[in-house]
């Protein structure tokens, strides 16, 4: 245990050391935890946005709203390196790969931008139009995550279609 | 799609993103790596942004404050399983395990957290600060019987293979 390998990173998540079982262990560990993690945070980010933008709080709305962005990066990253190795979940990627779902949401998107602009041509603060960002950062992440999911289809007709040559 | 897709064939029907539904084994590992990899990034940045909106609001804003309170403990709840878990089958980090089987490292969580504790009762630090800080130690000392947990794991295993 004590001294025999040279490791530089000292922090909990860190697999210097490890032998393939026991980073395929710790690997589906962290796995689970940011399937509930980002429930979790998603929850806490809508609910920030409401409480953020009720008070006009501006730096709580800012934050909350990166908060979300963020979140929502993390999960498009997920998504496209799982949709690049054609390893998204089968049902989520036929159920997302639908042309309609882009176009349903970028006629949502498009009419939360036009309000969007509406209230700042009124010259309503940021906390009054937070929930207008928060829906537009939703649905150009559910655009986004569509082309993923398509993505995910092509790799998979590209793998059957090796496998049919060979 | 049903000829990539045969999802009416098992009883799961999760549709969520991030499921290792219907993968076979080598796929999982590698969404797995994936997940894990995301996992390890998001904690950090929800820990900065929690820590950073309750020093904002602190005083200012109840509900932002206790909202970022519980964003703050959710993050620590989150290290604390993967801690629990990691240490139930002795896979920790071994450098992190060593760096933190320390005695007196547990001596001095406590006395941070009672120091802070004085010092805000009597007016000297905030008395936010003090939470936040006192609930960072309570967890520190957590972490730390896991890493001992994690210890105690690796030596029975050391037992059971010398046997």
């Amino acid at each position: 245990m004590e001294d025999k390998t040279t490791l530089a990173s000292g922090t909990i998540f860190d697999e210097a050391g490890y032998d393939e079982m026991q980073k395929a262990e710790n690997h589906e560990i962290g796995f689970r935890l940011f399937r509930i993690m980002f429930f979790v945070v998603l929850l806490f980010a809508m609910v920030f946005i409401i409480v953020c933008s009720n008070t006009e709080n501006l730096a709580g709305t800012i934050i909350s709203l990166v908060l979300l962005a963020t979140l929502f990066g993390f999960y498009l990253l997920y998504a496209y390196m799982t949709a690049k190795r054609g390893i998204m979940n089968p049902k989520f990627a036929k159920s997302w790969s639908g042309t309609w779902v882009i176009i349903v949401y970028a006629i949502i998107a498009f009419l939360w931008v036009v309000r969007l602009i509406d209230d700042l041509c009124y010259g309503k603060e940021l906390f009054d139009v937070s929930p207008s960002i928060m829906w537009i950062i939703l649905t150009v992440e559910a655009m986004l995550m569509c082309l993923c999911a398509k993505k995910n289809n092509k790799v998979l007709k590209k793998q059957l279609e090796d496998d049919e040559e060979e | 799609m049903s000829n990539l897709y045969n999802t009416e064939e098992t009883e799961n029907n999760s549709a969520s993103l991030i499921d290792d539904f219907q993968l076979d084994e080598m796929q999982k590992a590698e969404n797995y790596k994936i997940g894990f990899q995301m996992f390890k990034v998001l904690f950090y940045i929800v820990m900065f942004i929690s820590y950073a909106m309750f020093i904002i609001s602190s005083g200012r804003n109840t509900a932002m404050m206790v909202l970022s309170f519980v964003l703050y403990a959710c993050g620590w709840t989150v290290y604390i399983i993967y801690a629990a878990k990691a240490s139930a089958k002795g896979v920790m980090n071994p450098t992190f395990v060593r760096n933190n089987t320390k005695d007196w490292q547990v001596f001095a969580y406590v006395c941070f957290m009672l120091l802070s504790v004085i010092l805000a009762l009597c007016d000297i630090y905030n008395v936010y600060q003090a939470v936040i800080w006192s609930f960072t130690m309570i967890m520190l000392i957590t972490v730390n019987c896991f890493v001992r947990r994690n210890m105690a794991v690796l030596k029975k295993q050391l037992e059971e293979d010398g046997e």
